[in-house]
């Protein structure tokens, strides 16, 4: 795939490099002069110096032939506008950018750009997750949150401790996917026990989350 | 007519002071408190000192109920976003930005933004004069 990429910091640097290892063609659109030079002399990335909102730049890039956008300067105002123009302009199918500030999400989204990445609440999401101690952590959410995959650890006082998974009764639409026990990864049968300690690996629509997590820990 | 302007500069001040000696409501916003000086003691209407980039300020500046959004900030990308969330959000009729570019004139005059290009403005203007 030949994918553009507006900005060319730290995300994208990084980005850059995993994509050119799974052998995607990359191009580099960087409107910091110094930054530029040190992409193109120590990457076999191509580098545009220029504005991401320029047209000409775009056009230079040659985004009409690019099957992805990737807007990541650091102004949310010139991401959403580099997606637009990639879209109406060059009729690029998929467009992605960063989001700064967590406030402009709807902005985002209305104004037509596919998949907004609001690091910052990631990120404090991550952190708040850890900082908690939580028993409840989410690995994954699909489809806008509709659908996480979700990790629970079992304390001692869990009411599923010591019972059958056939006993137990889950909430309609969740599944228990695997059971991490120290270094084993359990399949979980009607016959497996689980015990103080689990990890559990399970998935969940949003709206049963919290039943689930109530059905496995007893509280919440 | 009820109008907001976003960004007091020499323009955003004289525009919101001829309006507001009329009968019209006009609000105006801007981050720098000494660019909202510009209005000087003649102006009639309102003045919010707060980001007009951040949805929450227009919302308490009234935009669910505003004719119009003029947007006049020298970032034309931020004017343009600012613009297109007030129709698409809060169902502004009537936006009006000030852009430099003429490239980005095409394209978001397809989203229903009403464009004053600078760059035209002068061009035409200095045609005028060395031809005339």
């Amino acid at each position: 795939m030949y994918i553009v990429i507006a900005g060319a910091g730290d995300i994208g640097f990084f980005l850059a490099q995993k994509l050119l290892a799974d052998k995607h063609q990359v191009c580099f659109i960087e409107k910091r002069r110094d930054r530029a030079d040190f992409i193109a002399q120590t990457t076999p990335i191509t580098v545009l110096y220029g504005d991401g909102t320029d047209l000409n730049v775009l056009k230079d890039a040659r985004l009409d032939k690019a099957d992805t956008f990737v807007a990541l300067t650091s102004a949310d105002e010139d991401n959403i506008i580099a997606c637009q123009l990639a879209k109406d302009v060059f009729k690029v199918k998929r467009t992605v950018a960063k989001v700064k500030n967590p406030v402009n999400i709807k902005i985002f989204s209305s104004l037509g750009v596919d998949i907004p990445i609001d690091s910052t609440s990631i990120i404090a999401r991550i952190v708040e997750e850890e900082a908690s101690f939580t028993d409840v952590m989410t690995l994954l959410s699909l489809r806008k949150g509709k659908l996480s995959i979700v990790r629970i650890d079992l304390p001692e006082g869990s009411p599923v401790v010591n019972r059958k998974v056939k006993d137990i009764k889950l909430p309609e639409d969740t599944v228990l996917v695997s059971i991490l026990r120290g270094e084993a990864f359990l399949v979980p049968r009607g016959d497996t026990v689980l015990l103080f300690g689990d990890e559990v690996i399970a998935v969940a629509n949003i709206e049963q989350e919290k039943e689930l997590t109530r059905a496995l820990l007893g509280k919440l | 007519m009820y109008i907001i302007i976003v960004g007091c500069s020499e323009i955003g001040s004289r525009l919101a002071k001829s309006f507001s000696s009329g009968r019209d409501n006009v609000v105006v916003i801007d981050k720098s408190r000494r660019a909202l000086k510009n209005l000087g003691p003649g102006f009639n209407g309102r003045a919010v000192n707060a980001d007009g980039g951040d949805l929450g300020v227009l919302k308490e500046a009234g935009i669910e109920s505003a004719d119009v959004l003029v947007v006049l900030t020298p970032n034309e990308n931020l004017n343009l976003v600012i613009a297109q969330a007030a129709k698409k959000i809060y169902n502004v009729k009537k936006t009006v930005v000030q852009i430099h570019n003429p490239q980005k004139e095409e394209v978001f005059k397809k989203k229903g933004i009403i464009m004053v290009n600078r760059t035209n403005l002068f061009l035409d203007e200095f045609k005028q004069c060395i031809l005339s």
